[in-house]
């Protein structure tokens, strides 16, 4: 009995959906995707061009964290590449992200890695000490104003002229960066000078802003924060909102000089996609308790989203421990998926249902509307394929949208 | 639209619990909202007396928002337990609030949300990010045998006839007619209204 339990216990331990992909990686349980992965890509890129921007759109548990812990490992190991990720929301609320923050962030990341003795130059010193200024708040001392009480001598001769601006034809394609951001982006070459004396170039990785649901605000960080970073000669790594795959936002991505697409594996068109998932779970999950067959289903079920994937493969482990089985069989995926799907539907209305009927029956969806994308974000759909974008419905739903046309 | 979830008892649930024990997994109870604290001092009990777990639950009640329920999960020991309670409340916004701060959220030990039907359906609208990490660990009290028969009837009721679409009395002329379905659900409902008899001629 004792022993079942601790297979059970090994086999969950390693399927947990709230994970750190940190943590995967360092378990070894990461599996590298078949082709070119983002993670390739973008170090292969940094390294030709250590100043570049890059942006990593993908849907929901698709794996873009893990991909940027890869890159920045990577690049770490080339001599003359140093990378570090930040993720925003464990330094920043993001409901109260602004310009300027990914600057301060950057300029903290980079300070970390420098040593500011009391012997180094006053440049350097001050920029240490703005950005932390910057990051933390002061106090500043300033002189009273002038008595308050004003009288008509203090106005002098009125003046009758009236000034009559003439606006210039020339609008710039790129509005200037703000004096605030400047004067960030100045300090922060400050820092990165530092590094170009020995030869080094640093590069950010900004993870969570894929957590952002307005696309003005990203745009504004993109215009100002990431393109002065970038101004100050730092390689940047932004992973950004799944909306700017679509609609009018895709503008945002093309401003950024690559752009990544992390979509689903793609189960149902893809063999290699699904030999990959199968060697995900191979990694953490022992033939003794999960069979082939079952390990299939799941990756079927799992439409391709690797946190899914384990998700659903820990279901299915659960289920077969409260039953009391040895192994988790078909029977036990089958009944997770379809605990999984129903958890999917929460709260999705009359007019939802009709759209994923639609793309259920005809694989037709051309997502415009914010509740288009809501079916997108909460994976309820989802999309494939870099290039030619193919959608369907998750897997664990299909089933459950087809008994509602029986009854 | 309604879907109906699985239902477990406090003590199934709980044992789902202690498989995630070692995993800081995040896992959902739905329970009618005025039962929300009974729910979750009575899964309180039944972790406490799972031995040879090495659970250690505690609960967390009434966080005044996301944030304050971010910090406070945040103070608790990495391998505790929590049950979190009394957040009906939370509006839209609050939960998107969560969303964002899911990074900040993460721990050791496994959280356990007790929540309403509509919580758990503004969440899974406002939250996808919380969602994709709940993954399929959402279920619904069966709170029969509990002391709290009646309202969690009425609860289930409500959830069937949503599913459903058809009322009480339909679901009593198709089964006596023999045009009922023979899916789990109908005959939990027929049970449900004391007609367990129909059952056979459904």
């Amino acid at each position: 009995m004792a022993d079942r339990r601790e297979r059970f216990r090994r086999y969950m331990a390693r399927l947990s959906g709230a994970a750190n992909p940190a943590d995967t990686l360092k378990a070894n349980l990461y599996v590298k995707q078949p082709g070119r992965s983002v993670a390739d890509q973008i170090s292969s890129r940094l390294e030709l061009e250590p100043a570049s921007s890059h942006l990593v759109v993908g849907g929901v548990g698709s794996g873009k964290t893990t991909q940027l812990l890869v890159a920045a490992r990577q690049l770490n190991a080339t001599p003359d590449v140093r990378a570090w990720g930040i993720d925003v929301s464990r330094r920043h609320d993001l409901t109260r992200l602004q310009t300027g923050v990914l600057l301060v962030l950057a300029g903290l990341a980079v300070l970390r890695r420098l040593t500011v003795t009391s012997e180094a130059d006053l440049e350097l010193k001050k920029a240490k000490r703005d950005f932390e200024n910057w990051a933390h708040g002061w106090i500043e001392w300033v002189d009273d104003g002038p008595d308050d009480d004003w009288g008509p001598d203090d106005y002098g001769e009125p003046d009758d002229r009236t000034p009559i601006q003439h606006k210039g034809l020339l609008v710039p394609p790129e509005p200037a960066l703000r004096f605030d951001i400047q004067q960030k982006a100045d300090q922060l070459k400050v820092l990165q000078r530092e590094f170009s004396r020995k030869n080094l170039h640093p590069v950010i990785l900004f993870d969570s802003l894929d957590r952002l649901s307005n696309a003005r605000l990203f745009n504004e960080l993109v215009m100002q924060d990431v393109r002065a970073i970038r101004s100050a000669g730092i390689g940047v790594v932004v992973v950004g909102p799944l909306q700017l795959m679509f609609r009018a936002e895709r503008a945002i991505a093309d401003r950024f000089d690559y752009f990544y697409h992390q979509p689903s594996v793609d189960v149902a068109q893809d063999p290699e996609g699904r030999q990959f998932l199968l060697e995900v779970l191979g990694r953490r999950a022992e033939p003794d308790i999960l069979s082939q067959e079952a390990a299939s289903k799941i990756v079927y079920y799992c439409g391709g989203v690797l946190r899914d994937l384990i998700s659903i493969a820990r279901a299915s482990g659960e289920e077969a421990y409260t039953r009391g089985a040895e192994l988790v069989t078909v029977s036990e995926v089958e009944s997770a998926a379809d605990t999984f799907g129903r958890t999917l539907m929460l709260g999705i209305d009359v007019e939802e249902l009709k759209v994923l009927q639609k793309i259920r029956t005809t694989g037709t969806f051309v997502p415009t509307s914010d509740k288009d994308l809501a079916l997108l974000l909460t994976r309820r759909v989802l999309e494939y394929g870099v290039g030619q974008t193919r959608f369907a419905v998750h897997p664990t739903i299909a089933p459950l949208l087809e008994q509602m046309v029986q009854q | 639209v309604a879907f109906l979830l699985q239902r477990l008892t406090l003590p199934q649930f709980a044992l789902r619990a202690v498989a995630r024990a070692i995993n800081g997994d995040w896992l959902v109870l739905v329970a009618p909202d005025a039962y929300s604290e009974a729910v979750g001092a009575g899964l309180l009990s039944e972790l406490k007396s799972l031995a040879g777990t090495n659970m250690h639950p505690a609960l967390l009640t009434n966080p005044d928002g996301a944030r304050a329920l971010g910090d406070r999960l945040a103070r608790e020991g990495k391998r505790v337990a929590v049950i979190v309670t009394g957040i009906d409340g939370f509006s839209s916004d609050e939960w998107a609030h969560l969303d964002v701060l899911r990074s900040r959220l993460s721990r050791s030990g496994p959280t356990i949300l007790i929540v309403s039907r509509a919580a758990v359906e503004a969440m899974a609208e406002a939250a996808p990010n919380i969602l994709s990490w709940i993954g399929g660990s959402i279920w619904e009290a069966n709170l029969e045998g509990e002391g709290l028969t009646e309202a969690a009837r009425q609860a289930r009721l409500a959830d069937l006839r949503a599913w459903s679409r058809i009322t009480d009395e339909e679901l009593i002329r198709r089964a006596e007619s023999g045009e009922l379905g023979r899916e789990p659900e109908f005959v939990e409902w027929l049970a449900l209204l004391g007609r367990s008899d129909l059952v056979a001629q459904a």
